[in-house]
């Protein structure tokens, strides 16, 4: 187990180091990056003062040290428009969206396990083809639009939950509820067909034989092992997440992370969205490795192999 | 006998007697048939500003009125035109997106498959760290370093869709090449590329193609969401995901305006998906009662 912990550890990082390599050869493939990181305002003056601070009359691997060195110590620099180093946008943001991201998992998988578990269990039956209907449905309608379609309903027709901010449980609901429905379809339909995988297996018609009961049968032999499959899709899931959590976040105007990427993007704000995407990158990668620990800890198997 | 290898053989595979998924079948067409024609058939032109016609309501609401059967946007534009419009945008996106991923991606997958060792382990790693990366924050990227534009949503697309067609393509062949003919192929002395063209390539196409079709939905949603957040195509082409982006400042005056591109979207997308679905056990043959087809 600690070997697979350090290989994972030591593929994890090698990750981000790429995503690092990537950012900077973008930013130096695109021209002058001293004047992405300038305002249009700034004069000759800043320029020469941004060259010399980014370290741009230095050689290439050099810079590319600084960058990372800078990056490691949450050095960002100052967002373009509001002057505020990005490493306090990020600390003052992301909380928040975790906040809102935990409880959309929860609502997310509330609605996903059971949803599986019906569809497998019946399989070929009304309620299979209703699972098949709802998790399609969720795959095919945007979720900023549902979070919109949501506005227009609880907020202007019946009045009856709060438009943006995120001060009470009322907050959260709709945001909420969005990123969960966008979770939902794929977590749904993954552990269907886990689910028929699983029942069909060998120790479950053992448990059958056994004369186990069919509700001991399904959700502690076969939810439990199918839960595994969705455990190993757990990073797939975080990307997923921070997409959703993007969009919804505009709408409903959440103090997050992701409405201060769309804010960058809005301001063409660059050191920002640099900062934006490389700790969004770490947070996803560092996520992913725990997930992998997590699913090796639950399925001996994985660790023997590594 | 028409040759099941044979591309004719391929197309009356997939339209064996059966039934048909009809209403999705017909949606799709008809998708098609706006996007080609786009401006010809819309009733007006898409960025035709009026600004008498402002938030026209739909046609079946209070004040709404026939000439503008969707109602009309902030500038008086007409809705049901742009969205005629905008189809041609989405399913450029998807088709030139769909190829530069599919393309790359079935090659690498062939190779990864067929050749396995090292290359197999740094192409399924890189697939790996792809997949779990949220390409939303690399379009992001992209589009504030060199501009928002349609080639950046493609190639944003194009490097998410490569490493999922990689991935199904590695399973396939490592099956594959275990079977007879391969070994066969191998004793009679043909060329790895030549399997690889030959024997592996024409035995994925029906995964590829249930791939292909599943796909389409999910491009055009993410070039959708692309669009909402400012990275997608710019204006002033009519795109659905800004319009939807657009009716957000409407949302509580004026709904229709994201409402009708959202239904678009979803309607497309949902199409795509029954198709790609019914596609995949008409073309599975495990999935395939016991008997049928051939």
């Amino acid at each position: 187990m600690q070997r697979y912990i350090v290989i994972r550890f030591i593929q994890t990082v090698i990750t981000l180091l790429i995503l690092s390599i990537v950012i900077f050869t973008l930013v130096r493939m695109s021209g002058d990056p001293v004047l992405l990181m300038l305002p249009e305002t700034a004069t000759e003056e800043d320029y020469e003062l941004m060259k010399s601070q980014l370290g741009l009359n230095k050689p290439v691997y050099q810079q590319y040290l600084i960058f990372l060195f800078d990056a490691v110590k949450g050095d960002f620099g100052k967002s373009i428009r509001t002057r505020k180093p990005v490493i306090l946008s990020i600390k003052e943001t992301l909380p928040n969206s975790i906040k809102l991201v935990t409880v959309a998992f929860v609502i997310g998988f509330a609605l996903s396990i059971p949803l599986g578990i019906v569809a497998a269990v019946k399989k070929g039956t009304v309620w299979d083809n209703m699972a098949r209907v709802v998790t399609g449905l969720g795959q095919s309608i945007p979720t900023f639009w549902v979070g919109l379609m949501l506005l227009q309903i609880f907020v202007v027709w019946l009045r009856i939950l709060p438009a943006s901010g995120m001060d009470t449980w009322q907050h959260y609901v709709m945001p909420a509820t969005c990123l969960g429905i966008f979770l939902m379809s794929g977590v749904a339909r993954l552990l269907r067909s886990s689910m028929l995988d699983v029942l069909d297996s060998e120790f479950v018609k053992m448990a059958r034989i056994k004369g186990v009961r069919e509700s001991v049968v399904i959700w502690k032999h076969a939810l439990r092992n199918s839960l595994l499959s969705v455990v190993s899709f757990g990073g797939m899931y975080i990307a997923i997440m921070v997409t959703g959590a993007i969009l919804v976040e505009t709408v409903f105007a959440w103090p997050g992370f992701g409405r201060l990427a769309y804010a960058a993007i809005v301001n063409q704000d660059f050191p920002l969205i640099q900062g934006v995407v490389l700790t969004a990158g770490a947070v996803v990668m560092s996520a992913n490795f725990f997930t992998d620990i997590l699913y090796a800890y639950l399925d001996p198997r994985i660790r023997v192999q590594v | 006998m028409i040759k099941s290898n044979s591309p004719m053989g391929f197309i009356f595979k997939i339209f064996r007697p059966g039934r048909y998924p009809v209403i999705p079948i017909t949606i799709i067409c008809i998708f098609i048939l706006l996007a080609v024609l786009g401006q010809a058939i819309a009733p007006y032109s898409a960025n035709q500003i009026d600004l008498r016609e402002r938030f026209t309501p739909p046609f079946f609401m209070e004040g709404g009125s026939m000439r503008h059967l969707l109602g009309t946007d902030a500038m008086g534009r007409d809705i049901l035109s742009r969205i005629i419009v905008g189809t041609r945008v989405s399913f450029i996106v998807a088709i030139l997106s769909l190829t530069l991923g599919g393309v790359v991606g079935t090659a690498l997958g062939i190779i990864s498959g067929f050749y396995g060792g090292t290359i197999d382990s740094i192409l399924m790693r890189t697939a790996d760290a792809t997949l779990a990366f949220p390409i939303i924050l690399l379009a992001m990227l992209l589009a504030i370093i060199i501009g928002p534009s349609l080639q950046n949503v493609v190639i944003s697309l194009g490097i998410v869709l490569w490493a999922r067609y990689a991935r199904v393509v590695r399973g396939e062949v490592l099956s594959l090449k275990e079977r007879d003919f391969v070994a066969l192929a191998r004793i009679a002395g043909a060329s790895g590329i030549r399997i690889m063209w030959k024997h592996l390539f024409p035995n994925i196409r029906s995964t590829l193609l249930v791939l292909l079709t599943l796909q389409v939905g999910w491009v055009i949603i993410v070039e959708a969401s692309l669009s909402f957040i400012g990275a997608g195509i710019p204006g002033p082409t009519p795109v659905w995901g800004s319009m939807i982006a657009k009716g957000r400042d409407y949302v509580t005056t004026a709904w229709w305006i994201p409402f009708f591109p959202g239904m678009a979207v979803a309607i497309v997308c949902l199409s795509f998906n029954m198709f790609g679905d019914w596609l995949r056990e008409a073309l599975d043959p495990r999935m395939r009662q016991v008997g049928g087809g051939g």
